[in-house]
């Protein structure tokens, strides 16, 4: 309680960088000091969008929008922390401004919170010419704003609780440069990309802040003060959404000052959180070799995978036995030439001789990298692969075996082999890595367009290029785009409605990923799109809805992206970069 | 601490001037008079139907009934977790949770045990989650309290919490050392179960990829919320798998301890709890011990998922279960466990089960509440059933009544409000919830409080009547009932 009264004077006071906010028992003086110095930034915070509060009612719409840029800067630069331990109260501060359905009651819309919510109705970049809101709509984002100050002082009153260690700290730190180099740099959160340079270097001083704490003086801080304090001012100096070269930075910036955060954290013998997750908490970058852990997409209590068991797996996903008589194994559509796809629009199907089959046929997806989602299938109907194997061998039409008769073993077999099927040894992943020489212009000019303008970046996120979302990489992204049914008109699949029952999901499905799309033609749940080129001409339209279909609640953004022709080349020449097919290795 | 002073003898004052017999003028040190006489107060008729005979139903208090002594208070809705005390007066105070509205709620009862006050002494803006079950600390139970200790059940962030049910407005404080967890409820064990110990037990409804998991705290002195170490249930032979424990057989457990709990996040208890072999169950909800006993027989509730996502291996149960857990006389870190009702067995005595959430357990008796999840095969609204631990009987006690054949159908059936939907299931959208024995309370031998949670019942009026910012647009309508002629 005597914690809550000081913030609460001290955000009134509108006052910063208040030492006086430091907890007594935090332990470590790292740590201690890394939480006052984000407690001041949630001060700035709160006290930014207080005085927003006043603007609003004074229908000042230019302080609003001042207050807000450095409300939104505040939280950035507490953002590691906040994303740390209040990870749903982020999402209600600066969580995505789209309605979601409610978890529990599949009919009711939850709206969205937070400050993305407020830019997005104040319109328009701080530096544009927006038109002036209405007073109403002023009023509601003074609401918005009372609200986000609730929040806040729960972040404050539970970051000021937490007993927090020199392992969180940088382990945080180590997940927010994470998030930066993927989400930040894409403008994720960043409404039309307003301010994501300038709110990603704010973030990174945030970190710097933060690690100052440790051994000060020291070569390895000092390293890392300066390469943050280098990268923000890169950042700055480079604010143009559009134009900002998003390889160079990563290779430059964010793996650098990865690699250095975790060179101090051995320095001082700070230990590694020892959780299983699937962005390994021992790994410095997002982008390095063996950064994920496939497992850690298994069922609690899935056993640890050995040479012998992806060997089984392998064997049996050519076994024609599985599918009791109909002459079929899993690699009759999952063809290794072709990137584990059958390279046709929709597979072939057993004569429906059984009983009702409630399953849509859609387009054979590649199996690589296929264990590194949270939820299997275009409909997200099952999470574990265990299940997807099941489910596809019993499934009449497809295998038509027997799931009765599909024992555990093999199941977890199979599993395991698709799981030993995660390659991310592409070009670009090498040229991320440091071998720059392996890409062509085009090809990073390409990149930089996927993460920047085309928003490609924005679902299929790096670096794995498919829905599942940095940098906890533990949810996955479904999105309705009006794909065309191939003789025209919106494609009937209504995709994760059937399994969520959520009307406003009708026709969504998971992001797919992008690896090795040079190889696993034709594109889309339904195979509808042949080259990567007239992918590239739909989203460019703006997807269904673009084009002029009916698409209730399409999510993505309607209005033409108007990619000019070297433009869709080089997002073409990006994603041939990204494949990997090469035979799959036993991992661990 | 001034203002939780001066708000107790604000509530005494206002108690004072409502009623005829306010605390100044009863002067029965040894407490011989019971001033009881059960009645409905409320306007809102019982929302339940088909009541075990020999049970009388009390519509005490809902949405829609003003108090004397606080016009402007507004009961809010989806009534659940809830402890209620004497005062010294013998007016009583009920605590009470409002789940949707993430509030809690405190009403005075007069003497004769009619509702006469009310206030929220926790708003959306403090509790921040929603509070489902909940439980009520005495000194004569705990050997500690009074506190009423309430759950967050919104994410991995929550936060349990305690607050002193006559304290001040606002005044709960999160208590860390219970780590986070989607908590439905933590339940302190009596104080006969371990000498000089505190153990709390935390049901955690998590329907994700690691499923729920039986908590425990211990804390080495009586009382102590503070200092102790965090657990989480396992089967000795490593079996994550609830469903392949069945009814009938007895499986030894051991809670093992998360280690440096306080320092963990929630997504980090997850992972840590996962690694080590927790049993992930499909979704824990409410706890409770066995009354008159030892305190260490413990019932617990898994209310169940579909057999889609994560349990699309079945491995985790659908329908609901509920299970025993025998803690050793001297070790709360071990066990047995054991399938007492299984609603996944659709030829079995809880074949009927639609997805229980609370449980009382009574010396004789198990009460639990249904809270189904709608997959579209409900063949009932939600029952509270009795279980006899006896006889092994199970019975319904009553089922809610949705009014679907009465005029004022289209009032508790609203589906245009702003949180208001129409259900995706013909049956069974509404739950029973946050029952309690009152019996030792009001002096009134098989008497029990619980809520009805009428989810279709949405009014303008209710919108926001906790006064908090988070939760301004929730605006559904509750009741809650008691009910005398129950075995205990």
């Amino acid at each position: 309680m005597p914690s809550r009264a000081v913030f609460l004077v001290v955000a009134l006071a509108g006052i910063g960088g208040v030492i006086a906010l430091r907890p007594a028992a935090h332990g470590p003086s790292g740590a201690t000091r890394a939480v006052s110095g984000t407690l001041a930034d949630i001060a700035v915070l709160d006290s930014s969008l207080m005085r927003l509060v006043s603007a609003a009612h004074h229908g000042d719409a230019s302080a609003v929008r001042r207050d807000l840029a450095e409300a939104r800067a505040a939280y950035k630069r507490a953002e590691w922390l906040i994303q740390q331990y209040t990870p749903l109260t982020a999402r209600a501060l600066n969580g995505e401004p789209q309605d979601e359905p409610d978890e529990e009651q599949p009919r009711l819309i939850v709206h969205p919170t937070g400050m993305q919510v407020m830019a997005t109705m104040l319109g328009g970049c701080e530096d544009n010419n927006a038109k002036a809101p209405s007073l109403e709509v002023l009023d509601s984002i003074a609401e918005f704003a009372r609200m986000a100050r609730v929040h806040i002082r729960h972040v404050h009153d539970q970051l000021s609780d937490a007993a927090i260690t020199d392992a969180q700290i940088f382990d945080a730190a180590r997940v927010e440069l994470a998030r930066l180099s993927t989400l930040a740099i894409a403008g994720v959160d960043a409404p039309a990309g307003c301010g994501a340079m300038r709110e990603t270097a704010e973030a990174l001083r945030g970190i710097r802040n933060g690690v100052r704490g440790y051994a000060a003086g020291s070569k390895d801080a000092r390293l890392f003060d300066l390469l943050a304090s280098r990268a923000a001012r890169y950042l700055d100096a480079n604010a143009t959404f559009a134009s900002f070269d998003r390889f160079d930075f990563i290779v430059s910036f964010a793996n650098p000052l990865a690699e250095q955060l975790g060179s101090l954290r051995q320095v001082l013998a700070i230990p590694i959180l020892t959780d299983r997750r699937p962005f390994v908490a021992s790994v410095n970058s997002v982008f390095e070799h063996g950064a994920f852990e496939p497992l850690a997409y298994s069922a609690p209590g899935t056993p640890q995978s050995n040479g012998r068991l992806v060997a089984l797996g392998e064997r049996l996903f050519s076994d024609t036995s599985l599918s009791n008589g109909h002459g079929r194994s899993c690699a009759s559509c999952h063809q290794r030439a072709l990137g584990f796809t059958d390279g046709v629009r929709l597979p072939a199907l057993l004569p429906a001789h059984t009983a009702e089959v409630t399953t849509p046929v859609r387009n054979t997806p590649t199996l690589i990298n296929a264990a590194l989602q949270p939820v299997a299938f275009a409909d997200g109907r099952v999470a574990f692969l265990e299940d997807q194997v099941a489910a596809v061998v019993a499934n009449p039409r497809e295998m038509g075996g027997n799931a009765a008769t599909l024992s555990r073993k093999t199941r977890i077999a199979l599993a395991a082999y698709v799981r030993s099927l995660t390659r991310l040894e592409s070009r670009f992943d090498r040229a991320v890595r440091g071998e720059t020489s392996l890409i062509s212009p085009e090809e990073r000019r390409g990149f930089n367009l996927f993460m920047g303008r085309a928003r490609c970046g924005t679902c299929h996120f790096a670096p794995l290029f498919n829905g599942t979302r940095p940098p906890a990489f533990e949810e996955t992204t479904i999105e309705v785009i009006g794909v065309p049914a191939v003789h025209g008109g919106l494609d009937g699949d209504v995709g994760v409605f059937g399994v969520s029952r959520a009307p406003m999901q009708q026709h969504a499905f998971r992001v797919p990923t992008v690896r090795n799309a040079a190889v696993t033609a034709p594109y889309m749940h339904n195979g509808a799109f042949r080259t990567l080129e007239e992918v590239i001409d739909f989203y460019d339209a703006g997807g269904g809805k673009g084009r002029g279909l009916a698409v209730p609640n399409q999510t993505l953004p309607s209005d033409s992206l108007h990619l000019s022709r070297q433009e869709k080349h080089d997002l073409v020449e990006f994603m041939k970069a990204l494949t990997d097919t090469t035979p799959a290795h036993t991992r661990r | 601490m001034n203002s939780r002073i001066a708000l107790t003898v604000a509530t005494l004052a206002v108690a004072g001037t409502a009623l005829a017999c306010g605390s100044d003028t009863i002067n029965d040190p040894a407490g011989t008079s019971n001033a009881v006489s059960l009645a409905s107060a409320s306007v809102t008729p019982a929302l339940i139907k088909n009541v075990m005979s020999g049970v009388s139903v009390y519509s005490m208090l809902s949405s829609d009934d003003v108090l004397p002594g606080s016009p402007s208070y507004v009961f809010g809705g989806s009534t659940d977790g809830a402890g209620l005390i004497k005062n010294a007066d013998q007016t009583f105070t009920l605590v009470v949770n409002n789940e949707d509205n993430f509030s809690v709620s405190r009403v005075t009862f007069d003497a004769t045990f009619k509702p006469v006050k009310g206030e929220y002494v926790l708003t959306s803006d403090n509790a921040k989650y929603r509070l489902c079950s909940a439980t009520l600390v005495t000194p004569e139970e705990h050997g500690f309290g009074p506190l009423f200790i309430t759950a967050g059940e919104s994410s991995v962030e929550s936060q349990i919490y305690s607050l002193d049910p006559k304290g001040g407005v606002n005044s709960a404080r999160a208590l860390t050392a219970l780590g986070h967890w989607s908590a439905e409820n933590a339940l302190p064990l009596p104080k006969q179960a371990y000498s000089g110990k505190t153990v709390v037990l935390i049901g955690d409804d998590d329907s994700g990829a690691g499923g729920g998991q039986v908590g425990m705290y211990i804390g080495n002195s009586v009382g102590d919320l503070d200092n102790g170490k965090l657990y989480a249930l396992t089967r000795t032979n490593g079996n994550v798998r609830e469903r392949d424990m069945v009814a009938g057989q007895i499986y030894d457990v051991q809670f093992k301890e998360i280690p440096n709990a306080s320092t963990l996040t929630g997504a980090q208890i997850n992972s840590v709890v996962n690694g080590f072999g927790a049993v992930v169950f499909g979704r824990v909800e409410d706890l409770d011990y066995r009354k008159g006993g030892t305190g260490r027989e413990v019932y617990f509730v898994v209310t169940g998922q579909n057999n889609n996502g994560v349990n699309a291996d079945n491995s985790r149960s659908k329908y609901g279960r509920i299970y025993r857990l025998a803690l050793d006389a001297t070790d709360p870190t071990k066990g047995t466990v054991e399938v007492v009702l299984d609603g996944d067995d659709r030829t079995g005595p809880a074949k009927l089960m639609q997805n229980p959430d609370n449980v009382v357990a009574t010396p004789g008796y198990l009460y639990i509440e249904e809270d189904p999840n709608e997959y579209g095969d409900e063949t009932h609204d939600s029952y509270l059933w009795q279980y006899n631990l006896t006889t092994k009987e199970l019975k319904v006690v009553f089922e809610i009544d949705h009014r679907r054949a009465a005029t004022d159908f289209a009032k508790y059936n609203n589906i245009t409000g702003t949180y208001a939907t129409a259900s995706t299931s013909p049956m069974g959208s509404w739950e029973n919830s946050g029952m309690i024995d009152i019996s030792d309370v009001i002096g009134k031998p098989g008497t029990f409080m619980l809520g009805i949670q009428a989810h279709g019942w949405h009014a303008a009026r209710f919108k926001g009547v906790d006064g908090g910012a988070l939760r301004s647009k929730e605006d559904q309508g509750s009741q809650l009932l008691v009910l005398s002629g129950l075995p205990r």
